[in-house]
């Protein structure tokens, strides 16, 4: 159901998921898809990220449910906000395979120091009671967008 | 719709019952589990099946005296708690994880 994850992660009633890499966006200032395309950040982690700048970011655990039986909410781990991070995530719909694709902003006034396998969000998982349909293929396997 | 709990997640992710992994780790909690003894079982459960000897080697241990005697007790004793199976072939006894005591091998996996 969930690739490179250890029992720790497991909490009550969610999964956390780990930063693994950050992408940006690259444009000359209008972002227009699928002319620009999100492309990995240079710098190896950790990176700093600056007030008010925008990443994209990866997650080291990678989902593979093999049914469609549960659909996940994707939330911030509440660490982020702590520290002056902006989490944007969505919905995981049953039957994804692929990493946690989620943006990050750091809304805060200071630097803020992201580390590999920092807890990023958490994944709250639901079943799904009747039958659903076929998962949009575009958005499968971690695709960044 | 319903959130998926704790106990579910671990058997949807892990394949571990944990209830039944617990009560069996307390039946384990009998036969004085010491660290040495957790870890040969530990190397068993990541092993599926051997010899002590072979299993003290995998952990990183002296497999011969003192050492061999007090994880063949710990076996034994784990065999009748029905949680290890043993089975003699030719002039070796081979150890493994009974079908009931499969979840305490996975989770004892997982803990790594």
């Amino acid at each position: 159901m969930i690739e490179n994850v250890s029992e720790s992660s497991i909490e009550s009633c969610a999964v956390t998921f780990r930063l693994g890499k950050l992408f940006r966006m690259k444009c000359d200032g209008v972002v227009d898809l699928p002319k620009n395309m999100p492309v990995p950040v240079e710098e190896e982690l950790p990176y700093v990220i600056s007030p008010g700048e925008y990443l994209l970011a990866s997650t080291i655990e990678k989902m593979n449910q093999t049914n469609t039986e549960y659909a996940a909410i994707v939330l911030p781990k509440s660490k982020t906000f702590r520290i002056g991070l902006s989490v944007q995530s969505g919905l995981v719909h049953p039957g994804y395979k692929g990493e946690i694709i989620v943006g990050i902003q750091n809304i805060s006034a200071h630097k803020v120091r992201l580390r590999r396998g920092m807890d990023l969000v958490h994944l709250c998982f639901f079943d799904v009671k009747s039958d659903i349909l076929p998962i949009h293929k575009g958005y499968q396997a971690g695709k960044v967008i | 719709m319903s959130m998926i709990g704790y106990t579910q997640l671990m058997k949807d992710i892990f394949d571990v019952d944990k209830a039944s992994a617990e009560a069996l780790l307390a039946r384990l909690a009998v036969h004085k589990p010491s660290e040495l003894r957790m870890k040969s079982l530990k190397a068993l459960a990541k092993v599926g099946e051997e010899t002590i000897s072979q299993v003290l080697k995998l952990a990183g241990e002296n497999n011969t005296g003192g050492t061999y005697k007090t994880v063949n007790a710990f076996f034994a004793g784990l065999v009748k708690e029905n949680i290890l199976a043993s089975e003699r072939r030719g002039q070796r006894e081979y150890w493994r994880f009974t079908e009931i005591a499969k979840d305490l091998q996975r989770y004892l996996l997982n803990a790594g």
